[in-house]
């Protein structure tokens, strides 16, 4: 299901209240003209699944809000994807780097514009 | 008192790879954890969209070096479902009869190291890893390799199983049968890991659903949640048996679902061993390796696995050969994830009871 990135958290939110209690996996793409983030939600109780897309435009300051006060289990995938694809969440603290703690580059790894091969130093 | 702050890791023989815990603590009591990885980062997911789809399998297999067979699988799976190939019914049944005997491998190796962690050193270890050199022996035979094997194809399997495979697996299955029943009597009939376990790192059902643990770690905690019955691959739906769950959640209850599981995975191992056997065609044989496959339609395909450490999924968009863009879910990321939820508030020297339980393989989380 795509939605606009304005009804984000109210979709979710119904979602919730709906019996989709179980957050899976957030997780980003990028079309290169677009970002995409995908949010794979699940119902313990009926086994039903869904996924919630957000078509992100702007791919040079794209951002979203953060659904960490919908679900605890969105906060490691919301920094991997911050790093990853440089996607800001709005209204959450704590974006520290996750995976790539020690790694000073400017550019986004899993970006279609990354470059590859060109050195990275190691932060100091 | 005042807090005191201890690093463990990212070197450390309780960690299971490398693994960096900033532990705050209040005389004995945990007050917080502050849990850092990426140290085996490798960036698969990158690396994958730079190779065609079949040379990316052992690349799979490395995320997790203890069960690599069912990351292979959980790969080749997503490559049939995007290139919309048909698995021959006889090598479904071998998948399935291979992936439960890497389940029973993976939670025998678990369970040794799990008792290393509550201090009863290389006992119990010395058992599982006898039973888990049976098994490892068999699947060398079939898959031609120790421990990373390739050896899932588009469409099926690398080759035919040996002409004995069925009667070494029936008698492998019945020796672990009896095997497994006698850790009963050294580790259930044992106070002292009674005592570590018992009411020790609780997770309660509500927490494990809010923090997105999966597998037998969401199971102890009192979910019924199993990817192979609420959304049967292969011949699963065929296939009769149980998802042992517990109610309270405990280090203890983690364990037993582990347990358990072994003997449902050997009674899979049966029933599937009985449909192979009476198949008119035993042909299993995938798509040979060649440097044009078959095309990938364009649409994202999302393939989820009940691994030996929670639920495994690959989304994938494909291009013709080779993936635009593959994105893991790790069972071992969301579970280590709830680490900080379980320990604060436990006694120290119960942190690596609890993280023992969760069963992290760290090249998983890392990716």
């Amino acid at each position: 299901m795509e939605i606009q990135k304005e009804a984000l958290v109210q979709v979710l939110e119904e979602h919730k209240r709906k019996g989709f209690d179980y957050l899976k996996k957030v997780l980003a793409v990028d079309y290169q003209s677009y970002l995409e983030v995908v949010y794979i939600i699940y119902n313990t109780d009926s086994k039903e699944q869904a996924l919630i897309s957000v078509k992100l435009p702007d791919t040079k300051h794209p951002i979203l809000d953060s659904i960490i006060h919908i679900y605890s289990s969105s906060d490691w995938h919301e920094r991997e994807i911050h790093e990853m694809f440089g996607i800001a969440f709005k209204g959450r603290e704590n974006m520290e780097k996750l995976l790539l703690l020690e790694w000073n580059g400017q550019d986004f790894p899993l970006r279609k514009s990354f470059a590859w091969g060109a050195e990275y130093k190691k932060k100091e | 008192m005042s807090i005191m702050r201890i690093n463990i890791g990212p070197i450390h023989p309780s960690t299971h790879g490398l693994l960096r815990l900033i532990v705050d603590v209040d005389g004995d009591t945990i007050e917080n954890i502050d849990t850092r990885i990426g140290f085996l980062h490798r960036g698969v997911e990158k690396l994958l969209e730079n190779r065609i789809y079949m040379q990316s399998p052992p690349f799979m297999e490395k995320i997790d070096y203890v069960a690599p067979m069912s990351w292979d699988e959980l790969f080749v799976a997503s490559v049939e479902q995007a290139t919309g190939t048909e698995v021959k019914e006889g090598a479904q049944y071998i998948r399935m009869i291979l992936l439960e005997f890497q389940r029973i491998a993976s939670h025998l190796l678990w369970m040794g190291t799990f008792l290393n962690d509550l201090g009863q050193m290389f006992t119990i270890f010395m058992w599982t890893f006898r039973e888990r050199a049976a098994v490892l022996k068999l699947l060398e035979d079939v898959a031609e390799g120790r421990m990373f094997y390739v050896n899932f194809r588009v469409g099926g399997m690398k080759s035919q199983p040996p002409s004995d495979f069925a009667d070494r697996a029936y008698k492998l299955v019945d020796y672990l049968e009896s095997q497994v029943s006698e850790y009963k009597d050294l580790i259930d009939n044992n106070p002292v890991f009674m005592q570590r376990t018992k009411h020790i790192g609780v997770l309660k059902r509500k927490d494990a659903i809010e923090y997105g643990v999966s597998g037998p770690v969401l199971r102890g905690s009192g979910v019924y949640e199993d990817i192979r019955k609420s959304k049967p691959y292969y011949k699963f739906d065929k296939i009769k048996f149980s998802v042992p769950t517990m109610v309270n959640g405990d280090v203890y209850d983690r364990y037993k679902v582990r347990y358990e599981e072994i003997f449902e995975s050997i009674k899979i191992i049966r029933q599937c061993l009985q449909a192979y056997e009476s198949l008119e065609n035993k042909d299993v044989l995938g798509l040979k390796i060649k440097l044009v496959g078959p095309n990938a339609k364009p649409d994202p395909v999302l393939v989820s696995r009940e691994l030996p450490r929670g639920e495994g999924m690959i989304y994938m968009v494909p291009e013709p050969q080779k993936p635009y863009r593959a994105a893991f879910r790790s069972p071992s990321f969301s579970n280590l994830f709830a680490l900080k939820k379980i320990a604060v508030g436990s006694k120290f020297a119960d942190l690596f009871a609890i993280l023992g339980s969760l069963d992290i393989v760290m090249p998983d989380i890392d990716k």
